[in-house]
Parts: structure tokens; sequence; C-alpha cells
């Protein structure tokens, strides 16, 4: 038999020859000392690279939690679609990207929260956004309503005139006139590769319909839960002006998912949108507060907390963002462009990426992109 | 309503068994892979969970190559997560990470030398290619050269060889990085 390769012996040396091969290179190394010596320099290479990979082994600290655990998490993760397509990478260029809807997408996200959320926001021009943690656990409970009755409250109450495609611009004074004010953009981030767009203005109406969203809440069991009758009948306008877009770097469409596809790099698109702040109107005389009271319970939260935050609240003037509070998306208030905002951090998809949100001047900004805090809060300050 | 919701349980796809059964036997190693990528329990957590999610979204035509799948996407994740980790550190120290980011306690002092040691061995794995750096791993964990040749995508017969070339280039980068080690 000739020499044995180092690769071979590389094998041989895990025992993951075939066993005939196996047996064959056993007797060879007891006749050579040359092959002796070299499986030794395999052996000791080998040892010393496991010894360092070693390290990384997970400690008696680091074991995961038991699988059942592991189990029920995941399964409650396939109730969280929306959050998922909201922090995916090929969403990131929100080209119809509102920045308000971005806010209000986390919202809207469980089916249970949407009839809340269709009677309380109506009642403010965004000047201020804050937010509440849930649990989504306090969801599970609603989990076997199928939603399709919510989905119809909507598709029939709910009127949309104006919106439609974002429109390619080719420079801020283009964007200007299109949409009617003049866009602030980040001097951090280079001009040259940026994309501009201006998504029209929509009016929106809902025609609330008391008795059929009650009767939702009680088939999901809230039955504590009581819409007020002043709510009934009237028209929610909810007026989005015009919005505009800047995209920077790479932000064309993501492609499916392979598996066998080369690593990619992290995505380099970041996106800034803004719009003069959505005002929504309606009937005088309708208790904000009530609403948002009962949308915190709606979440969990305990009727003497739920008045009590409700009465820190001017439900006016501000935009409530229910924040899940989950391992892999967490939010800071941060103070940006002299005001303050909020910062989300979502890790889902093993990206870094950001959200950071905030009003200024009836202005409301969203900037979304893949990278630290440091880097958001860095972009975000640039703005002339 | 109440009825027409437990009919369309029933109606629930087969192979969500199927599912369950695959995640309860793989979830253990894939977790560990994982971690050895990050060395962070909970990021290793949401990342296996990522991992069964692809699984259960995009599920692949053959069901018998479905721990070698695992592996892979497994691998993808975890491999993009290690070079993020990178950029974030590199950030982080330029920046100052104090009120914008959510810190973990820091380690006690024992236990500072054996973490630096740790991100040399992922500085170094981050460095190399990633089929290189994913072997080592998947090798370490434990897997077998067949299930190592799934996950990777290569011939089984060739994961010797693949084997002793990426610990050759592990040790000698390891050396150029961190002579005095």
């Amino acid at each position: 038999m000739t020499h044995l390769s180092p690769d071979t012996l590389r094998a041989y040396q895990d025992g993951e020859l075939p066993a005939a091969t196996q047996a064959a290179a056993k007797t060879h190394l007891t006749e050579c000392a040359a092959c002796r010596t070299q499986l030794a320099e395999v052996d000791t290479r080998a040892a010393q690279v496991a010894a360092h990979l070693a390290l990384l082994a997970p400690g008696p600290a680091d074991q995961p939690r038991p699988a059942h655990q592991l189990f029920y998490q995941f399964t409650r993760k396939e109730r969280e679609p929306m959050f998922k397509k909201l922090f995916a990478r090929s969403l990131r260029p929100m080209w119809a990207g509102l920045a308000v809807v971005v806010a209000l997408s986390i919202a809207l996200c469980f089916p249970a929260v949407r009839t809340m959320a269709s009677t309380f926001l109506g009642f403010f021009r965004v000047e201020k956004i804050r937010v509440v943690e849930f649990d989504p656990a306090n969801l599970d409970r609603y989990s076997s309503y199928s939603g399709e009755k919510i989905e119809q409250i909507f598709s029939n109450n709910f009127t949309t005139t104006g919106g439609g495609e974002a429109q390619t611009v080719t420079n801020p004074a283009e964007a200007a006139q299109l949409a009617g004010f003049m866009p602030r953009l980040p001097t951090a981030l280079s001009a040259e590769k940026t994309e501009l767009s201006v998504t029209p203005a929509s009016q929106s109406t809902f025609v609330v319909d008391r008795a059929v969203m009650q009767a939702v809440l009680d088939e999901m069991g809230r039955t504590d839960l009581r819409l007020p009758e002043s709510i009934d009948g009237k028209n929610v306008i909810i007026a989005v002006p015009a919005t505009v877009a800047a995209a920077y770097g790479d932000c064309a469409t993501a492609p499916a998912y392979d598996p066998d596809e080369p690593v990619a790099e992290v995505s380099d698109c970041t996106t800034l949108a803004q719009l003069p702040s959505p005002t929504i109107t309606t009937p005088p005389g309708l208790d904000l507060a009530e609403l948002g009271t009962i949308m915190l319970e709606f979440l969990g939260m305990e009727q003497a907390d739920a008045v009590r935050f409700s009465q820190t609240v001017d439900w006016s003037t501000t935009l409530v963002v229910p924040m899940p509070m989950t391992s892999y998306a967490n939010y800071t208030e941060v103070a940006v462009d002299h005001t303050e905002g909020i910062l989300v951090n979502n890790r889902y998809n093993a990206f870094e990426s950001y959200t950071l949100l905030w009003v200024k001047d009836n202005r409301v900004y969203a900037l979304m992109g893949s990278g630290t805090s440091a880097e958001a809060l860095e972009i975000a300050n640039s703005l002339q | 309503m109440i009825v027409a919701v437990e009919k369309s349980r029933a109606a629930a796809p087969p192979s969500e068994s199927a599912f369950e059964t695959a995640f309860y036997e793989h979830y253990a190693r894939i977790y560990g892979v994982l971690f050895r990528l990050v060395g962070d329990r909970a990021e290793a957590e949401d990342l296996t969970l990522e991992t069964f999610w692809k699984l259960w979204e995009r599920a692949p035509r053959r069901a018998d190559n479905l721990g070698g799948w695992l592996y892979r996407v497994a691998m993808r994740l975890g491999y993009n997560a290690l070079r993020a980790a990178r950029r974030r550190q590199q950030y982080e120290e330029t920046a100052g990470r104090a009120a914008l980011t959510h810190t973990a306690p820091l380690p006690p002092e024992p236990a500072v030398e054996q973490q630096e040691e740790r991100e040399r061995v992922r500085a170094v794995l981050r460095r190399l290619p990633p089929r290189s750096a994913q072997l080592l791993i998947l090798r370490q964990s434990g897997l077998a050269y067949t299930e190592i040749a799934a996950a990777l995508g290569v011939a089984p017969t060739s994961v010797g060889s693949l084997l002793a070339r990426a610990e050759q280039a592990f040790e000698t980068l390891y050396r150029s990085l961190y002579p005095n080690d």
C-alpha cells in the first residue's frame, strides 16, 4: 500500500474511512514509521484546533431552555407573522412607507388589536410618540379567534381615496413640488446612491359599527370590555399627507431564501420616510381616554394600571405604540433631532436592524436600516 | 363562528406532527452549533427558532435530508450573525454603548479572560472562508462525516480532506493573529 495522505489520515483519525480502507490503513501504520509520524502530526494539529474550538461549547450556564418551552415559543411566533414581515429585509425600502403606518403596523399586526386601534387612533394629530410595553403572551387568550370577522369590518366600513404608487423623482426640489414640503435629508449618508420617491396623499373614512365590534370583543371572551355607545355610526376620517421616501445604498428587493446561496453581505439599505403629521378628525364628544383605557386592558393591562396610564397621556396628540416584549426586539427612548424619539432594535433575522421613529415640528420621521443604534442616531441627527 | 374556527383546526396540515418530531429531534444540537458561533444564549435560542421557522415556512421538498437542511440553514444564519457581531463591536467601541444599547451585566473578573479567549477563536473563525468555519464548528459539535457532508452539501468522502485543510488554515491564521498565545 502506498503511503497515506494527510487527508486520509485525518479521516482515519476520526474512524470515518470505509471499513475495509480503515482496516487496511491500520495495518499499514503498523509497518510504516513515516506514516505514523504523519499521523501524529495530524493528530496534534486536530487536537490543538479542537481545544480552541472547545472553548466555544456551551457551558452549564449556557444550556438552552427545555425543548417544550422553546417549541411553545416557536408556535407563538407562528401567530406573529406580521412582525416578521415588518422587519424582513425585503420590506425595508418601504416606498409606501408612511411613518405612522410603521408604528401602527406594530399595533395592528394582531387582529385583536385592530378593533381597538380603529377606535382610538382616530383622535389625534401626531405630535409625539409614546410606547407602552405588553407581553405578547397576553394575546394568547385570543388565539382561537380567526379574525375573519374583523377583516370584514374593515373591508365593509373603510374607504380610501388618493394614495397609490410612489413616484420616483430625481431631486429634492422635485420631491418638494409633488409632496408640498421640502424634505430634510441626512448629510451623513452619501447623496450619490439615493433614490427619492413621493407617495401621494390619501384620505380614508371609517364608519364605526359599534354593535359588530362589541360582538367581536364578546366572542373573543372580553365581555368585560364595553365599547361606549357614543362611538356608533361615527365617521373617522384619516388624512395622510404625501410622504417622501429616500433610499440609500443597495435597496433591491431581497431574493427568496435559499440555503445554498453564498453567504450574503449584511444589507446596505437605509430608508428615511417623512410626512407631515397625519390628522384624524372625528365628531367631538368622544372620550378618548376611555377608549385608550379599553385598548390597554385588551392588551392585558390591569384596569387600575390602564386607567392610571391613560390619565398620563394626551390621547389627542400622542401616538401610543404598543410594543410587544420579545427577545428579538427591544426599544429605547432616545434623544434625536433635538427632540425625543423611539428606537426599536431588532435581531429577528440575525441581522441587527433598527427603526427610529420621531416627530419634529409636526412632521413624522421613520428611519430604517441595518446597523447599530449609534449609526441610526448619527444619521438621524444629520438631517438638514 | 366558534364552530367555524374548530373546523379549520381539524383541517390543519398533516406535516405539523412531522415538524414537531423534527423540532424535538434536532433542536438541541442546532442550538449547540449556533451557540458556538454567537456565544450568547438568548441569541442562540433566537437563531434556533429562526432556523425552525424557515423549516416551517419553506420545508425542503425532500424530507429525507431534513437534518442536513436544518444544519445548512443554521450555519448560514449563525455565520452571518458571527460576522454582523464584528461590525457591532467596531461601532460600539467608537460610539460608546452606554445609553444606546441594552448592555448585559459585566461578567466577573476570572470569566473575562476566558471570554477574551473565546473571542479570539471567533475572530479567527470570522476570517476563514465560510465553509471552513462551518466545517470546524460542525465537527466540534460532534457531527459525523455523513452528517457534515449533508449539512455542507459536499461528498462524504471529501470531508476528511476538507477538515484537514480547514484545521491547517485555522492554525496558521491563529498563529499569525496571536503569536504570543
